[in-house]
């Protein structure tokens, strides 16, 4: 009901609104409905665009070949005419012909090298385009039909003939050398060309030049012939920088394109590696697949292929003369080196091994030196390989060898070096201390497990490469399937839970979850390689065969990290110990000098170093090393194995609950003018998201827990603070890296600040009341971190109860006594009440010793003893200088105040020092110590009492 | 019940039943219905409130700013009609751009016309070639654009519904 005018207008308002809205959703409706009705006109117009393009194209293609090939007319006609020149020139310009005849020459080499480049570019465009075209086609056939093994084969197939990714990468690299290469070459020939501005005095300098024999006639015929010759050098100029201008435009477009393809055919690749997996290569191994082996290893030894071998050797040596020169050298320069390399390295670990020679760079030394030992033959193996591989028309034959080589020469390297590490002189048993009950039984298997793997990895990587589908699936898949029984040999010998190995293993301290997981770990040795071969037996070889690979990077990467932990701890400990070894030295000269000055010793308070010990940080550091490697295993598994797992997604296909976020959503008003509106969403929250929440929260609580530790050894301990500085910004950082870790575990759960400010508000209230005391506390601890009114070795007097403070934490503070026990204050004391801090600013505190000698002593005479025996002590500061009151007259006693200035931590040795020497002292100038006395007056007392009830006084009085 | 009586019954029954269908939201503001007041008449109300001396000043602020919207809202309306009609427009002329495409494809593709002789300049050769790469740079431009065209019809295919569900939210009663 309207019934005030503001009413009338909301009124209004709601009533137009709701009739523009309305406008509104019709206009969207009709945009629809347009949509609909000129769909097949939109199709219509695609197709007459595309027609258009193609005639266009023809045309271009066209004009294209006829300026190329008149140029080359052009070209060649200019050599020619170049060439006559030459011939019939004056003898004193033939110089001059000559430069014209290399112009012309150049000029139609380059005429020949921009028709290249076209073709090289309309062919990687046509590539291109066609890879587009295969990759929608499969998509759609995927879509429809599901990945069957028709598919997967014919994938199989594409992924083989895909442009090579590194064959690109470097056209790529070639093709931007070139062009750098031709915009040089056109600065070079615009200079040329200025210089030729001035003609008329280079025909002059020409004629200068001549015997003062020419005759007139025949000067002006050298002046005539040498115009001629200098303006068709302009021209040939000219025409080679316009040349070289299409020929540099030319090249960028070639890079465009090859860029283009391969992008493409990373996308096609990495759809087809995802896909083709799961689906059958081969069928079932048969009889006939060992006949058609037999026919492979003809293949394969057949004299053919292998001078085909030595045709492509030579084609890359004469292709790459420098290169080729360079590799060889230095492989032979690293085979001549080898044996010393070896020896070197025996000193090198033996100088690693001694505590007293010892350095991080030494041990990388000796891991460079190691990798370098094993990585000698894979780098023959690999340059050969590189031979093979880099001509363009290299045989399929050169090119599988090459693969076979490569992948040799990869396997080799992982065994060698594996091996060089665990031998008795090596990097494992005298740096990392690897127990040779575990290392023995390795070499002795990769030993011969070497002549097993190597050679079936070689032909494995030579079937694989070749084209006969045939061959690949029967030697190719015998070759893979020898090297995973032998391995599962392996597994089950040295990886039996009650074997030498695992025994030795599983005594290890460290080692305990390897106990545990003992058959596990037996189960899957035996089984991974076993089931690899089952499964490529069964037909499944591609993805045995893909994943075998995979497990290879895996073994890597636990290798690289095995390393990373083992020179990290050698590291650390090396670290400590030189900090030991620093202490104990500082620790001993401390004591001479205390042994020196001191005679008597007093109590030591009990203060925990607030400098972490060397246990602490070893253990933390320890475990921040391990979470490093941890993390390290799971993110790098992650990258070998994410791509093709698609396990991983499906966690992300579980939906646990879902979280509303708030989007903001930009709306464009009938007038083209955009307005931000805002709309919630509900995200869901699946698997994969608490996973990831889960990991934050444990990296974040070893982080916190272990990040001191490391810290101080890495950065602190090299900085210019003091301890409690260091202390504070550790206790600082574990605190907010366990918050930060907190609310990105939240976040990724979708438990926002948005979501939880109610539930702050309300906590805030309640806690307000509730736990008040506690965040006091909290609050106090990092005022008490920042402000610092007390640190960690502080004196103080907290009430009745005075002592050093022996630790600080976020919620309370510990303060130990002169009796070594501990009160446990709350910090909010320290920052409301008053406390007494007898070293805030300064370490030094004074002592008053009361001492009270019999009256009628000659005060004098006390006092000189008194402050002879304050200056005498090594441990009494002489500036403030002691003192000495004659306080007063006690009962019986004059009583005198010694007064000295020491430093907090004497106070206990000056304490019980000085007391002795005042006691000594006295007694030595018989000067009697006041005693306490009492007198007591014993007065009879008159008898008033009835004697009956004092019945033992008449039992006394008879006696 | 006479036949007469019948007929009534049945005619007031579908007169309520089509009154009740053309509130439904969507279909009433295709043109602006009769509830709906004119810009007119909201300048009018607005001017009336302004002379009216017995409101508050905080309230006429209030009032003006209301009416003020109104008339923008007002404005936004007729320009989703024309938006509206534009589409009905092109979506009329739909037929006839298509029957003339199509007549087009059906004509035979025209042979490249591009004749070099032996002794043909280069540089016009060239400068021929340059223009033919524009005009092939303008057609793949044309195809991009179509093929833009489609993809963000697609997309707006499938913006398009919710957001009109968006819209037809409840907005706050018209009294």
């Amino acid at each position: 009901m309207i019934t005030t005018p503001l009413d009338q207008a909301q009124d209004a308002l709601n009533r137009t609104r709701r009739h523009a809205l309305a406008n509104e959703i019709d206009a969207y409706e009709q945009e629809l409905l347009t949509y609909e009705v000129r769909g097949e006109l939109l199709e219509r117009r695609l197709e007459h665009a595309q027609r258009r393009i193609e005639v266009n194209e023809r045309t271009v293609e066209e004009l294209s070949r006829g300026i190329d090939a008149q140029r080359s007319r052009q070209a060649e006609a200019a050599v020619k005419e170049a060439e006559r020149e030459v011939e019939q020139v004056h003898v004193a310009l033939r110089d001059l012909a000559e430069q014209n005849l290399q112009l012309t020459m150049l000029r139609g080499e380059l005429s020949d090298a921009i028709e290249a480049v076209k073709k090289r570019a309309a062919k990687s465009d046509d590539r291109q385009k066609e890879l587009k075209q295969e990759f929608d086609k499969i998509q759609t056939r995927v879509a429809a039909a599901g990945l069957t093994n028709a598919i997967g084969q014919f994938l199989r197939k594409i992924h083989a003939n895909l442009p090579k990714e590194r064959r690109l990468r470097r056209s790529i690299r070639e093709l931007r050398d070139e062009v750098g290469d031709v915009q040089a070459r056109i600065i070079e020939l615009e200079d040329q060309r200025s210089s030729l501005r001035d003609t008329e005095s280079i025909v002059e300098n020409r004629l200068a030049g001549l015997e003062a024999s020419t005759t007139e006639s025949e000067r002006a015929l050298v002046r005539r012939l040498a115009r001629g010759l200098l303006a068709d050098q302009k021209n040939y100029l000219d025409e080679l920088i316009s040349d070289y201008g299409v020929y540099f435009s030319e090249l960028v477009d070639l890079d465009v394109s090859q860029r283009k393809l391969l992008a493409e055919a990373q996308l096609f690749a990495r759809y087809i590696e995802e896909n083709i997996l799961w689906t059958r290569s081969a069928n079932l191994v048969s009889p006939k697949d060992v006949l058609m082996a037999g026919q492979a290893l003809e293949w394969l030894v057949n004299p053919k292929g292998w001078a085909e071998t030595s045709r492509s050797i030579v084609g890359t040596v004469k292709a790459n003369p420098v290169k080729s020169t360079v590799f060889t050298l230095l492989i032979v320069l690293f085979l001549g080196i080898y044996l010393r390399l070896r020896q070197s390295l025996h000193k090198i670990v033996s100088r690693s091994a001694d505590i007293t020679t010892a350095s991080l760079a030494r041990a990388l030394t000796a891991l460079a030196i190691t990798f370098a030992l094993a990585a000698t033959i894979p780098a023959v193996l690999w340059f050969v390989a590189w031979l093979l591989a880099t001509p363009y028309e290299t045989s399929e034959f050169s090119k599988s060898i090459a693969v076979g080589l490569r992948s040799t020469a990869i396997l080799y390297f992982t065994i060698e070096f594996l091996r060089l590490l665990i031998l008795d002189g090596g990097l494992g048993a005298r740096i990392f201390k690897w127990r040779k009950g575990i290392r023995h039984p390795l070499i002795e298997t990769l030993t011969w497990l070497q002549w097993v793997v190597i050679p079936s990895a070689f032909l494995a990587g030579v079937m694989d490469f070749q084209s006969h589908e045939a061959f690949r699936n029967s030697l190719g898949r015998i070759a893979f399937v020898i090297p995973m029984i032998a391995l599962a040999v392996v597994a089950y010998r040295i990886a039996r839970p009650k074997g030498s190995l695992m025994t030795r293993l599983t005594t290890a301290e460290n080692h305990k979850w390897i106990y545990k997981l003992r058959y596990a770990i037996y189960g899957f040795a035996i089984g991974l390689p076993a089931t690899l071969a089952i499964a490529s037996l069964i037909g499944y070889y591609y993805t045995a065969y893909y994943l075998s690979w995979r497990i290879t990077e895996t073994l890597w990467l636990l290798l690289a990290l095995l390393l990373f932990n083992a020179i990290s701890q050698y590291w650390l400990n090396l670290r400590i110990r030189q900090r030991a070894m620093e202490q104990a030295t500082e620790s001993a000269a401390q004591t001479a000098t205390e042994i020196e000055n001191v005679t008597s010793d007093g109590l030591l308070v009990p203060v925990e170093e607030e400098e972490l010990d060397a246990e602490t940080i070893s253990t933390q550091t320890s475990s921040m090393l391990r979470a490093i490697v941890i993390v390290g295993a799971i993110a790098g598994s992650w990258l070998i194995w994410s791509g093709i797992l698609p396990a991983f997604s499906v966690l992300d296909e579980i939906e646990l609950w879902s979280s509303s976020v708030e989007f903001a959503e930009t709306t464009t008003r009938p007038d083209g003018t955009t307005a931000i509106s805002k709309y919630t969403q509900q995200v869901p929250i699946t698997l994969t998201d608490l996973g990831l929440s889960l990991l934050l929260l444990v990296l974040a609580f070893v982080a916190a827990r272990n990040l001191p530790g490391l810290m101080e050894i890495i950065l602190l301990e090299r900085l210019p603070l003091v301890p409690s500085v260091r202390y504070a910004i550790t206790s600082l950082s574990k605190y907010t890296i366990a918050g930060i870790g907190i609310v990105m575990a939240f976040n990724a759960i979708g438990i926002g600040w948005s979501n939880v400010q109610w539930l702050v508000a309300a906590m805030t209230v309640g806690l307000a009341f509730g736990l008040q005391e506690i965040f006091a506390n909290l609050v106090s601890g990092i005022i008490i971190l920042f402000e610092r009114p007390i640190r960690i070795g502080d004196v103080v007097t907290v009430g009745n109860v005075s002592g050093t403070v022996s630790r600080i934490r976020i919620r309370a503070t510990t303060i130990t006594d002169w009796d070594r026990k501990e009160l446990i204050v709350p910090n909010k004391h320290f920052i409301t009440q008053q406390i007494l801090n007898w070293t805030l600013s300064d370490a030094i505190i004074r002592v008053i010793f009361p001492v009270s000698v019999s009256r009628g002593t000659e005060v004098d005479h006390v006092k000189s003893i008194l402050l002879s025996i304050a200056r005498d002590h090594p441990l009494v500061l002489q500036e403030p200088e002691p003192t000495i009151v004659f306080k007063g007259f006690g009962p019986g006693a004059l009583q005198f105040d010694l007064r000295v200035f020491i430093r907090r931590e004497d106070y206990a040795k000056v304490l019980d020092a000085v007391n002795t020497a005042i006691e000594e002292g006295l007694k030595k100038a018989d000067i009697e110590i006041a005693v306490d006395r009492q007198e007591i007056q014993v007065r009879p007392a008159r008898d008033t009492r009835n004697k009956s009830e004092l019945p033992y006084l008449d039992e006394q009085e008879k006696n | 019940m006479s036949r007469n009586s019948i007929i009534v019954i049945v005619w007031i029954f579908f007169s309520i039943a089509s009154s009740a269908m053309a509130t439904e939201p969507g279909s009433q503001a295709v043109t602006r219905d009769a509830v709906t007041p004119t810009a007119e008449e909201i300048t009018a109300l607005k001017q009336q409130a302004e002379k009216a001396g017995d409101i508050d000043k905080l309230v006429l602020d209030q009032i003006k700013n209301l009416y003020d919207q109104s008339l923008e809202q007002l404005e936004f309306a007729r320009q989703w009609s024309d938006k509206a009609q534009d589409f009905k427009a092109s979506q009329a002329e739909a037929p006839e751009l298509l029957r003339q495409l199509d007549a087009e494809l059906e004509k035979p593709v025209p042979p490249v016309s591009v004749k070099i002789t032996a002794d043909a300049d280069l540089a016009e050769l060239e400068s021929q070639l340059l223009q033919a790469e524009s005009t092939l740079e303008a057609a793949n431009r044309a195809l991009q654009d179509l093929r833009t065209e489609k993809a963000r019809r697609a997309e707006r295919r499938i913006e398009l519904p919710p957001k009109n569900s968006r819209k037809n939210c409840p907005l706050p009663p018209v009294l």
